[in-house]
C-alpha cells in the first residue's frame, strides 16, 4: 500500500502502442505476469513499452486490477459481471488479446470465459464475423473441414 | 524525454512478444482483421478449452490458422473441450433410416440434437450419392447415431466396409448391430447369413473413422452350439480405443454362457470362454484396471476377473472375486387372478468411475405387473398390465484392497447414467453444471423392456437417491420414434 501513497517515487511507467504513458503502482504492474521480470530492474525513469496494448485496453486492465474486491467471491462475481457487461464485442476482443499478452491475473480467465460464452452454439460464419477473421480456405478445403466433423455443423443458433 | 525514448527503444527489444506482433502491424490494410486471423494460438487455445465439443469442432473450419491450432490440439491432446453430458441414442427396431434419434438432456427437457436428419437424408437419397438401404446396410449405422449431414467422407468409409460384405454374402439380419461403446467409439456388427461369421467394427461418428476387427467372429465348427440356435452377440466391451495397440474386444453372447475375446490388433481369431457348471452364467462385464470383470450368476453371486491382455492360457483362468451384494429384500412375486405382481425385481449394472478409478455395481429396483399366461419362452413377458417402474437404487463400490463391495450412502460428486449397453459415471465438478441441470445424488436411467404387446416406450428418467423421487422425461414431445431402445453415448474426437 505504501506504493499507492507515493506513486511518483517508485511507480512504473507503461507505454501503450498508441504512445500514451501510464504510471501504475508496482502492486498493479506485478499482476501483469509478462512484465513482472522487468519491474525488478526498473526505476522511476524506466518506461516499459507494450507493443500489443492500446491505451483503452490498458485503462480497462488497470480499472479491473484496482477495482476488483479483495474478499467475498460473490462481490468478485458481481464486479466481474458488471465489468464485462460494459464492454462491446469489439472491446472484448481487443481486451482479450491485450490481457492474454500481458497475462493479467484473473482477467485472463474472465475474458476467455466471456468470449467462449459469446460463440457458444454459433455458426462458423458468426465466429468469423465476431472475430473479424478472414476465411482463407478454398471452398474445397472448407468443405473438407466440415465433412471431417459433420456432427458439429448442424443446428446452430440463429445469429 | 529524449533520454526516456532511448530507454524505451532498449526495453522494447525485451518486451516485444516473440510472435509477429510487428509483422501484423505492417499490414496496414484492415489491421484488426489480420490480427485476429493470426490470433496467437495460446489465446485461441484459452478460448477453445472453454468450449463444448461441438463448438470446439467448429473452430476447425474458421480459417487455416485456426485449423492449424485445432489440428495440433487434436494431435497432442493438450487442449480438450469441456466435459459433456451423455447423449441418449434411440435405436429403432424397425430398419428405417429416419427412425433413430440422438437426444440430449438439457435443463430438464429433452432436446433433439439433430432435427434436420430426415431432410438431409431424403436429399442424399434423391441425389443418389447415398444408396438405398438394402444395398448399403451401413447407412443404417449412420442413421442411428450420426448427425446425418451424409458427407461423402462417410460414404467412402462405408464403401470400404461394404466391399468386405459383398465378397461374402448378402445381408440377412440388421438387428443387434449395436453392441456397446468404448470412449468415443461405437462397437457395431454386421450380420451375415446364418453360419457365416459376423464382421465387427468400431465407428467414431465424430471423425467418421472406422476400424474393422480383422478376425470375424464365429463359433468354431466343433462347438456344441448348433448353428441354428438363437445365439446372438450381446453386449461388447473393449479395454481401450481400437487405435490403441493393446485393445481387447470382448463379446458376451445372449445365451449368457459364452464370452469371446480378441486382441484387435494381434489375434487372428477369437478365443471362447465358456461358463462352467450347471448354474453358472455370465451376466455382465466391464474392463477395470486392464482386467475384465465378469459378473456371474451361480448358486451364489460372484465376480470373475480375467487378465486377457497377457494371458497365455487358452482359455484363460479367472480369479474368483468374493461374493457380490445379495439383493435385500428378495424380490417378491404374487399371483392373483391371473396377474403376477413382482416387487423389488433388480436390474444390475457394472460400470467404472468417471476417470476409471473405481468399479461400481448398481442395483436398480423395480415393480411390475404382468399377465401370468402371457409369459413366453425364456420367461419373456409378452404383456405387462403395469410396466416396470423404478422404485429405488443402491450403489456399491469395489474396495480393491479387501475385494469387498461397499455400499455408498451418498453419491457425492458422482452422477450416474444407467443403460443396458453402457453406463457412465461422471463428475459433477468436472461437468460444472448447475444444480437444476444435474441434480445431486441422482441416477439417470435409460431403460427398455422387451415386450411385444404393445411395444413399451423406452423409459428415460432420473431417480434421486435421497428421497427416491423419480422424474420421467417425456419422449413423446420430442417427436421421436418410440419403439427403440435407448443407450447413452458421449461423443469424442479421440
Amino acid at each position: 500500500m505504501a506504493e499507492k501513497a507515493s506513486p511518483s517515487s517508485n511507480s512504473i511507467s507503461l507505454k501503450t502502442v498508441d504512445g500514451k504513458i501510464f504510471k501504475v503502482s508496482p502492486a498493479i504492474a506485478n499482476q501483469m505476469l509478462t512484465i513482472q521480470p522487468l519491474i525488478k530492474d526498473s526505476d522511476s525513469s524506466t518506461i516499459i513499452s507494450l507493443p500489443d496494448v492500446a491505451a483503452f485496453h490498458l485503462t480497462k486492465i488497470i480499472e479491473y486490477l484496482e477495482g476488483k474486491p479483495a474478499a467475498a467471491p460473490s462481490a468478485v462475481d458481481a464486479f466481474e459481471a458488471q465489468f464485462v457487461k460494459d464492454l462491446s464485442p469489439e472491446e472484448l476482443k481487443g481486451l482479450l488479446i491485450a490481457v492474454g499478452y500481458l497475462k493479467v491475473n484473473g482477467l485472463v480467465d474472465l475474458m476467455a470465459n466471456t468470449v467462449a460464452k459469446l460463440i457458444e452454439n454459433k455458426s462458423v460464419e458468426y465466429v468469423r464475423k465476431f472475430f473479424g477473421v478472414v476465411n482463407d480456405f478454398t471452398p474445397a478445403e472448407e468443405a473438407k473441414c466440415r465433412q471431417e466433423h459433420a456432427w458439429a455443423f448442424d443446428g446452430v443458433d440463429e445469429d | 524525454m529524449h533520454d526516456m525514448e532511448e530507454k524505451e527503444e532498449h526495453n522494447e527489444g525485451i518486451v516485444e512478444r516473440e510472435n509477429k506482433g510487428k509483422q501484423n502491424m505492417l499490414i496496414e490494410k484492415d489491421e484488426e482483421h489480420s490480427k485476429w486471423t493470426h490470433i496467437p494460438s495460446d489465446i485461441l487455445e484459452m478460448i477453445m478449452k472453454r468450449l463444448n465439443l461441438i463448438d470446439f469442432l467448429r473452430t476447425s473450419a474458421v480459417c487455416s490458422s485456426w485449423n492449424a491450432t485445432f489440428t495440433e490440439a487434436i494431435a497432442n491432446k493438450h487442449i480438450k473441450p469441456l466435459p459433456e453430458l451423455p447423449l441418449v441414442i434411440l435405436q429403432s427396431h424397425r430398419i428405417s433410416i429416419s427412425a433413430s434419434s440422438i437426444l440430449s438432456i438439457k435443463l430438464e427437457e429433452i432436446k433433439s440434437v439433430c432435427s434436420s436428419w430426415n431432410a438431409t437424408f431424403t436429399e442424399a437419397i434423391a441425389n443418389k450419392h447415398i444408396k438405398p438401404l438394402p444395398e448399403l446396410p451401413l447407412v443404417i449405422l449412420q442413421s442411428h447415431r450420426i448427425s446425418i449431414s451424409a458427407s461423402s467422407i462417410l460414404s467412402i468409409k462405408l464403401e470400404e466396409v461394404c466391399s468386405v460384405i459383398n465378397k461374402n454374402t448378402m445381408l440377412l439380419d440388421s438387428h443387434h448391430i449395436y453392441h456397446g461403446i468404448v470412449e468415443g467409439w461405437m462397437i457395431l456388427s454386421i450380420s451375415l447369413f446364418v453360419g457365416t461369421a459376423k464382421i465387427i467394427f468400431f465407428l467414431n461418428p465424430i471423425t467418421s473413422d472406422v476400424v474393422i476387427v480383422p478376425s470375424p467372429l464365429k463359433f468354431p465348427s466343433n462347438s456344441p452350439i448348433p448353428s441354428t440356435s438363437n445365439l446372438k452377440m450381446g453386449r461388447m466391451v473393449a479395454s481401450s480405443s481400437p487405435k490403441c495397440k493393446d485393445c481387447v474386444l470382448v463379446c458376451l453372447f445372449t445365451d449368457y454362457a459364452h464370452i469371446a475375446y480378441c486382441r484387435v490388433n494381434y489375434d487372428k481369431s477369437w478365443t471362447m470362454i465358456e461358463a462352467k457348471g450347471d448354474a453358472c452364467n455370465f451376466r455382465d462385464m466391464e474392463f477395470f484396471n486392464g482386467k475384465l470383470y465378469v459378473r456371474t450368476y451361480m448358486s451364489s453371486n460372484s465376480m470373475l476377473v480375467y487378465n486377457l491382455q497377457d494371458s497365455t492360457d487358452n482359455p484363460p483362468n479367472p480369479i474368483v472375486l468374493g461374493e457380490i451384494q445379495p439383493i435385500r429384500p428378495l424380490p417378491e412375486s404374487r399371483t392373483h387372478e391371473n396377474q403376477t405382481h413382482v416387487k423389488g425385481n433388480v436390474f444390475r449394472f457394472l460400470t467404472t468411475g468417471h476417470a476409471a478409478e473405481e468399479l461400481l455395481l448398481i442395483y436398480l429396483f423395480m415393480n411390475s405387473v404382468f399377465e401370468t399366461d402371457k409369459v413366453g419362452y425364456m420367461n419373456d413377458i409378452k404383456q405387462y398390465t403395469s410396466p416396470p417402474q423404478v422404485t429405488n437404487c443402491e450403489v456399491f463400490k469395489l474396495d480393491t484392497r479387501s475385494n469387498k463391495w461397499v455400499k455408498l450412502d451418498h453419491l457425492g460428486e458422482r452422477v450416474i447414467f444407467l443403460g443396458s449397453n453402457k453406463s457412465y459415471v461422471m463428475s459433477r465438478t468436472l461437468l460444472n453444471c448447475s444444480e437444476e441441470l444435474i441434480a445431486e445424488n441422482s441416477v439417470y436411467f435409460a431403460l427398455y423392456f422387451r415386450c411385444p404387446e404393445p411395444w413399451l416406450n423406452p423409459q428415460l428418467g432420473r431417480l434421486c437417491l435421497t428421497d427416491n423421487k423419480i422424474k420421467y422425461f417425456s419422449l413423446e414431445e420430442s417427436g421421436v420414434e418410440l419403439d427403440a431402445y435407448p443407450s447413452w453415448f458421449i461423443p469424442s474426437v479421440w
